[in-house]
């Protein structure tokens, strides 16, 4: 498995959505993957995600902690979504992905694979910060 | 405490950031596994894949070969030194292996990284196999 991290399409449609006010969702959630995770990919979707959703106490998707702006370039281009996952049981996670704020979420908006396989055990925590933002290049 | 030492006094351990070179939404990401009594025992960062070139000269393309060949072992790299963290759980190892500080910033740093990591004993005591004097 290679580190990566990508936005995704899916995504990319919600927060056009929610810009135009259109039926959407905050992105609110976060899931931890388990499984060989190859490589994130812009056509992942909540479904299809790069890896298996994992299940497993303390890695279910669920609330993440916080979901704020931050600065990169431009006061507030940036959403940073924060939370540690506290391992109910063991398990070996590969990634995570940050969701929209269903009940049951749809929308994926982005994920990361993990350099290695983090293998952790009851109690462990495995802090994670994801970081999209909205850029003005070149 | 156990064989390795709590990481104390760096204020924020999540640091990475978005790529600049396009328009659109870019992401990026950390990841700090503890155990249960609060112990380091890894930290991950995204790495930025290299821009593409933005002009066909050769010192253009030659420098893009040059970026993703650093990158691809930057990423080996770091996938070899958290399976080696997550594997020495525990275990007192050099804490650039944990926190991945400082990570190697061009192709000489990179190569030298990797074979560093795959020598046993040049990561056990500290020293670079290419720099025979002790060289870290």
């Amino acid at each position: 498995m290679s580190q990566s991290q990508k936005p995704t399409r899916q995504g990319y449609a919600e927060t056009a959505k929610l810009v135009a006010g259109e039926a959407a969702t905050k992105c609110a959630k976060i899931v931890a993957y388990e499984g060989d995770c190859a490589a994130a990919s812009e056509a992942s979707t909540y479904a299809t995600p790069a890896a298996t959703k994992s299940t497993k106490s303390g890695f279910a998707v669920g609330a993440a902690n916080t979901v704020i702006t931050v600065t990169t370039s431009f006061s507030n281009d940036t959403v940073q979504v924060d939370h540690v996952f506290t391992a109910g049981e063991a398990a070996t996670i590969t990634g995570f992905g940050v969701c929209n704020n269903e009940a049951t979420p749809d929308v994926l908006f982005a994920e990361c694979c993990f350099a290695a396989g983090i293998p952790l055990e009851t109690a462990e925590t495995l802090a994670v910060q994801m970081k999209m933002m909205q850029k003005l290049g070149s | 405490m156990r064989g390795y030492r709590r990481i104390k006094g760096k204020k924020n351990m999540m640091e990475h950031s978005v790529g600049q070179a396009t328009t659109g939404q870019g992401a990026s990401f950390a990841a700090v596994h503890r155990d249960k009594d609060g112990g380091l025992i890894v930290i991950m960062n995204s790495v930025e894949a290299p821009a593409p070139p933005k002009c066909i000269r050769p010192g253009c393309l030659l420098k893009y070969v040059i970026d993703t060949l650093t990158y691809a072992l930057v990423l080996s790299y770091h996938a070899r030194r958290v399976a080696y963290a997550e594997k020495n759980k525990g275990k007192k190892i050099l804490q650039r292996y944990r926190t991945g500080e400082p990570s190697p910033k061009n192709l000489w740093q990179a190569i030298h990284a990797n074979i560093k990591l795959k020598c046993p004993v040049c990561r056990r005591y500290d020293v670079d196999p290419l720099l025979f004097a002790g060289g870290k």
